[in-house]
This record gives structure tokens, C-alpha cells and sequence, in this order.
């Protein structure tokens, strides 16, 4: 497959700030991929995915994003139209108070003519599975709900690749689950998935896991690569997923394991089969 | 300094055809140096309960007292209410307005009788507890900062009052891991010195770990209140009410299930090990 995008050595500092948010960013996405990016509190993730929805301008490298040139001024459009992002607050994301005006708003703001929208509409509320809400209020919706819909919101636009920026973190449990699932779902029709996330959790099941520090890549490797590795978690300023804690715990007791598990269900397993 | 809520009913848009009750008769009571984790489903009236406790929005039916007094009662001193209950609310973040990090962590100091030097020092104190350095930070834009640190600023603007009652709204959704342990210690250490502290959150991990008492509220009223480990033994009750107790409750269930001998009210990561490490050596 195809890098979808491709950043080298990506500077940016926010004005009156002389601080690097991103530091000689370079990394690539390949088309279908689900990436996980991973970093602390201003290691510079958000400011990484407004680049990819060329909400912020280059300064400094070089971006391409759904194989444009994100430098180009005349591909600023072109490349909101393939990038759908969704943010952490769902209250914050809707512009309308009805779910299927609320969905309206991308594809009309794209120029996608009128007879299309129903349909669009149709197909986004059927991929985050809230088929029939069009004419539902938006605020009367659960957490997990809203957060669909703003997820729709984004798919009725139909972009190639999506971008979820702590999409989970106002959620419960179960709101969360949902949106996740929803999230593994789309990447399974096809989608570029980027989940951006402190929720170490979530990258367990992404095909690649990319941790960011100080506006810089450290590393990139499977979700086992990089979940287990104590080190380099320490070093992102990242703690390790609870099995992972407890092999190393148990490790330092000399109770050893024969692999370091990456889920409960994993850590169970391996648990069960000594007794 | 308790809070006591009798009977408390809130119902949004009363008399109209949106009317919502978002709490149902709702008795609580908080009392001094409790460290007491809020717990619910999206709606379940966890956000309208600060908002009565905090005064901003006066019951529909029912009392709220503090130290003994009806807060709703005309003759109610509500600056002591604002100098005694603070809150953090969701999203903190979106409150920042001064052109300085000095001048907005002292707003709320700033109609208090105190002198100069004092407000100094407690918003010195505030933001070094929330982990900055404050001669670094103090003539910076809050703006100019990160997400998470945004959050951070935000709460040290109410720390710098300390309130004797600290009540936050989901304080830890979107703090990365090390910058949550943080600040999870630094709530027990403050409430180690006395303050009482509410804290509604879904992280039932973080609850399980630092909070002693655990209310859990649905559709208005209370589903559970209790010892937390107690509320976090009953895996199955919270996991069918979409709660959840976390996952350490949730694999020492899972172990329990299939035959190991974890006793119920393992609760918290240190203790789970020291099972798994006890049955194991066995």
C-alpha cells in the first residue's frame, strides 16, 4: 500500500511562542493502515493532526496528505475534504441542533449537490449503526451518542482518512466502547484510521503504535513492540497498560511468565495455565 | 464542614413539555475530610449535583445544607459558599480569560480580605502543586499552552482559594497518565490536610485507588453508596449498569471465575499483585 501521508522533519512553533511543538516531525501512514498515536499532555499530537487537516500551515518540512502536497495553498480544501477529524468534547463538534442538519453541513459546505445529501446522511448514520436519528435532537443524546454522530458528521463528508483526537476520554465505559468499536469498524471498510489517544488501552488493537515526545517521532513498532516496552513507555511519559505492569511486578518477585501479555484476557490466560 | 442534601429533586424545564427530572429525591451526606468518588452514566444527574451543591441552580424541591445551614435561604451568606466549596467543572479549560497565568490563577483571590504577599504565595503554591514553575509561567498567555497543561492552570485558579469542599467534574478526561497520577496524589495530599473532595469520574481504576467512598448514581438517585471496596466488589452490578469497576476488580473477578481464590474488595493494583504473587508462590 501507498503512504496516504508522508511528513518529514515537520517544524511548527505557535506564535509568541518560541517552543517547538513539533521538533523535526517525520513519519508515514500507509493507506488503510489504523495508527496509533501515542504521547503526553503537549508532546505535540494535536498539533500534528491539525496539520493533516491543513487546519495549521506547514512552516517548516515537508507534508503530503492523501498524496497532495499540503504545502500547495490551492490543496487546502482538497485535503479537508479527505480528512475527517473528530475532537474530544462532543458538545463542542455540531452545528446544528437536528442530527440530520448537523450531518448536512459538510457536504453542502463541500459543494455536494442537494439530491446527494439524503443519501450521504443515510450511509454515515448506518456506518456509526444510528440509522433513523436524522431528525433527532442532538442534545438530548447520550455521551457516546453524540460522539457517533459527530463521528457521522465527519463520514458524510466521505473522507479517506480519518482522524480521532481523544475521542473517548468525556465517554463512560460503555459510550466508550461503542465509539471504539465503531472506530475498528471503519477501519475494517477501508479507512486511514489515526486514533490519537492517552488511553494506552486503545492502541492495543492497531496495527501500528507511533509514539510522539517533544514534537518528535521516538519510536513506531506493533502495539506489543511498543506497549511492553517499560523504557521507552517511561520515556514518552506514558504508563504501561495494567497486564504489562503486572508481569513486570511480578517479574521483580521472580515470578516469571513465559511473554509479557498485552490484554487482561492475555494476562489471564497465561495466570490460568500455572494452576 | 458537611454537606447534606434532604430530599433533593431537580427537574430541567419544568412545566413544559421538555420537562427532565435530573434528580429524584436525592439524600447525601458529605461529611468533613471524605474523599468521596461520583460515579454514573452519561445523564444520570452527576453534573446537576454540582450544580446544587455549588448553588448555581437552587433545587426544584428538597434542601441543601452546608455546615448546617440551607444555602437556598434568603439570608444565606453566598460569598462564604464561593470561599468554601470550590469547583472544578468540565472542561476547566474554557475559563481561562486573563492575559496572564499570575493574573488568572489570582482571580478568584481577588475580592478576598487578604494582603498582597498572601496572594502571591497561594498562587505560587497553586501552580507548583499543579506541577509549573512559577516564575516561568507567571507572565505567560494561558492561552499559549497545551491542552493539558490549560487544564492544569485552570485548576490551580481554584486550588488558590482553598476551598475547604473541592468538588470536580471529570478532572482527569484528557490528562495523559503520569500528568493523572499527579495530580491524583496531590488530591490525596490535600485531602490528607482536610479538605474534603468530591470527584465525579468514569476512570473507576482512579477511584478505586484513591477515592474511600463511592456514590453511584442513576436515573436521579442513588444506585449505590458506600466503602469503595465494597461498591467495586460487585462487578457484575456496575458492569450491567455500563459503570464499570475497573480493571483490576475486572480481572480479579475474571481470576475468581476460573478458580483462583482472590478475595472479594481487591480493589486496587498493589493489593491484586500481592494475590496473584501469594496464590502463585503457593
Amino acid at each position: 500500500m501507498p503512504d496516504v501521508i508522508r511528513a518529514e522533519k515537520l517544524v511548527y512553533s505557535y506564535s509568541g511562542n518560541d517552543r517547538r511543538s513539533l521538533n523535526g516531525f517525520s513519519l508515514s501512514v500507509r493507506q488503510g493502515e489504523f495508527l496509533a498515536l501515542l504521547g503526553h499532555n503537549g508532546s505535540g499530537k494535536s498539533t500534528l493532526a491539525r496539520h493533516l487537516n491543513a487546519l495549521l500551515e506547514v512552516q517548516q518540512g515537508e507534508l503530503t496528505v492523501a498524496f497532495l502536497n499540503a504545502k500547495d495553498p490551492g490543496n487546502v480544501w482538497k485535503i479537508r475534504e479527505r480528512t475527517g477529524m473528530v475532537f474530544q468534547n462532543p458538545d463542542n463538534q455540531f452545528v446544528s441542533s437536528v442530527v440530520g442538519e448537523d450531518l448536512a453541513f459538510g457536504p453542502r459546505n463541500f459543494g455536494v449537490p442537494e439530491e446527494e445529501i439524503p443519501g450521504r446522511i443515510r450511509r454515515a448514520l448506518a456506518a456509526v449503526d444510528m440509522s433513523g436519528y436524522e431528525t433527532h435532537s442532538t442534545h438530548l443524546l447520550s455521551g457516546g451518542q453524540k460522539q457517533r454522530i459527530a463521528i457521522a458528521g465527519v463520514l458524510a463528508s466521505e473522507p479517506d482518512i480519518l482522524i480521532f483526537d481523544e475521542v473517548t476520554s468525556m465517554l463512560d465505559p460503555e459510550g466508550r466502547r461503542d465509539v471504539l468499536d465503531t472506530v475498528a469498524r471503519l477501519h475494517e471498510e477501508g479507512k486511514t484510521v489515526i486514533l490519537i489517544s492517552h488511553y494506552i488501552e486503545e492502541a492495543v488493537g492497531a496495527d501500528r503504535v507511533a509514539l510522539i515526545h517533544d514534537g518528535q517521532l521516538l519510536a513506531a513498532g506493533t502495539p506489543r513492540e511498543m506497549l511492553t516496552d517499560l523504557d521507552l513507555l517511561r520515556r514518552t511519559g506514558l504508563t504501561p497498560p495494567v497486564p504489562v505492569r503486572l508481569y513486570y511486578d511480578l517479574r521483580s518477585r521472580g515470578l516469571q511468565l513465559p511473554f509479557c501479555p498485552l490484554t487482561c484476557e492475555e494476562l489471564e490466560d497465561l495466570l490460568c495455565r500455572l494452576n | 464542614m458537611p454537606v447534606e442534601l434532604r430530599k433533593v429533586s431537580y427537574t430541567y424545564a419544568p412545566g413544559t413539555p421538555y420537562a427532565a427530572p435530573a434528580l429524584k429525591e436525592l439524600s447525601l451526606t458529605v461529611g468533613d475530610g471524605e474523599f468521596v468518588g461520583v460515579m454514573g452514566r452519561t445523564g444520570c444527574g452527576k453534573s446537576t449535583l454540582i450544580q446544587l451543591i455549588a448553588g448555581l441552580a437552587a433545587p426544584s424541591d428538597g434542601q441543601i445544607f452546608l455546615d448546617g445551614e440551607n444555602i437556598n435561604e434568603r439570608q444565606f451568606d453566598r460569598n462564604l459558599l464561593r470561599q468554601k466549596v470550590g469547583v472544578v467543572f468540565q472542561f476547566p479549560e474554557i475559563q481561562l480569560f486573563e492575559t496572564t497565568v499570575q493574573k488568572d490563577v489570582a482571580f478568584g483571590l481577588k475580592y478576598l480580605d487578604r494582603s498582597r504577599e498572601q496572594k502571591e504565595a497561594a498562587v505560587r503554591q497553586a501552580l507548583e502543586w499543579m506541577g509549573f514553575d512559577y516564575e516561568a509561567v507567571r507572565n505567560r498567555s494561558p492561552l499559549g499552552f497545551s491542552g493539558g497543561e490549560k487544564r492544569r492552570l485552570a485548576i490551580a485558579g481554584v486550588l488558590a482559594v482553598m476551598p475547604k469542599f473541592l468538588i470536580l467534574d471529570e478532572p482527569l478526561a484528557g490528562l495523559d497518565p503520569l500528568g493523572r497520577d499527579a495530580f491524583l496524589e496531590l488530591l490525596r495530599k490535600l485531602n490528607q490536610g482536610g479538605m474534603t473532595i468530591v470527584m465525579i469520574s468514569h476512570d473507576a481504576d482512579a477511584l478505586a485507588e484513591y477515592a474511600d467512598r463511592i456514590v453511584i448514581l442513576k436515573d436521579g438517585m442513588l444506585f449505590k453508596d458506600g466503602p469503595a471496596a465494597q461498591v467495586f466488589s460487585d462487578y457484575k452490578g456496575l458492569e450491567a449498569n455500563g459503570t464499570g469497576a475497573g480493571q483490576v476488580s475486572g480481572i480479579a473477578e475474571r481470576l475468581r471465575l476460573r478458580g483462583w481464590e482472590i478475595p472479594a474488595g481487591t480493589i486496587r493494583y498493589r493489593r491484586l499483585l500481592d494475590e496473584i504473587a501469594g496464590r502463585w508462590t503457593q
